[in-house]
């Protein structure tokens, strides 16, 4: 991308890698098409996936609604954090990491720390990246019927991530 | 979800690269609405053109077959597996990299989350 200072003096913006033309004269050469690259993450390992991982009875004992990494999941989230920040970033073609959004459960909330002090950002908490069918308890622990558990209130998310950006649907009630 | 997506990379002045943490069956699910909008056009192959679709990695191949219907069972995801796909102002979708742990490579007892 070649931009001379006669177009920046005529209305080149550019931040880091971005370049957005005010001015009708400047000229960019070659500029590829605006688009939005997803990098979707699955939350390190969870205490449930460690009941899960061992049989069926271990996961219904032993499940909770809105469970905490395990020490292998914040293992795992912290060696994402230096891959994602540093060689591995660049090699998915992901840098510089602009956007760090995280859905409202624990366990995610607890991935994304490492990587947002890696990269210097603050997560976005967005409730709409939501995991299918919620927060939920089975009913008496029988797993024939589900409610839903609000999971992190608005206190406990401010107290447990203090850094992180909270949408309005998260309330007191979870 | 998908919906807002395409609608915000429609509306996207420059690029923008997002991370989302989020859980197996919601990017199993985004990944099904995702895919087979694309896999619905006339001409399946992603729509980059030029020098920049040289840089870009092969899709995974269910992603061009693109027979399948929504369900979590078409994807696969470790724990911090990482997708990486793009969507274009004009909505298309080009699947970069799917569940890729390289970060967990030299420790392989972390690889964690799907079962074989």
């Amino acid at each position: 991308m070649r931009l001379s200072l006669g177009n920046l003096a005529l209305g080149a913006m550019i931040s880091s890698s971005r370049v957005c033309i005010v001015g009708a004269s400047a000229s960019v050469a070659e500029s590829p098409p605006a688009r939005l690259r997803l990098a979707l993450v699955r939350h390190g390992e969870s205490l449930n996936n460690v009941h899960e991982a061992v049989s069926v009875e271990a996961y219904q004992t032993g499940r909770v609604a809105d469970p905490a990494l395990s020490p292998r999941g914040q293992r795992q989230a912290e060696l994402l954090a230096i891959h994602l920040g540093g060689e591995g970033g660049a090699a998915l073609n992901l840098q510089p990491i602009d956007e760090l959004w995280v859905s409202p459960h624990r366990r995610t909330l607890q991935t994304a720390a490492p990587l947002a002090a890696a990269l210097g950002l603050t997560p976005l908490v967005a409730t709409r990246y939501f995991e299918s069918g919620g927060v939920f308890e089975a009913k008496d622990g029988t797993y024939t019927s589900y409610h839903a558990h609000g999971g992190l209130t608005r206190l406990q998310m401010r107290d447990e991530f203090p850094t992180y950006s909270l949408p309005d649907d998260v309330t007191e009630t979870g | 979800m998908a919906a807002e997506l395409w609608a915000e990379a429609a509306a996207l002045q420059w690029s923008t690269n997002r991370v989302v943490i989020a859980h197996h069956d919601f990017v199993c699910a985004l990944l099904d609405a995702l895919t087979k909008r694309e896999a619905a056009r006339p001409q399946r192959a992603p729509c980059f053109v030029g020098r920049w679709s040289a840089s870009h990695m092969q899709p995974h191949r269910s992603v061009v077959a693109g027979e399948h219907g929504a369900s979590f069972s078409n994807w696969r995801h470790h724990n911090t597996g990482i997708t990486v796909l793009d969507i274009s102002a004009a909505g298309h979708v080009f699947v970069r990299t799917v569940n890729t742990v390289t970060h967990l490579a030299a420790e392989p007892s972390l690889v964690s989350g799907v079962k074989s």
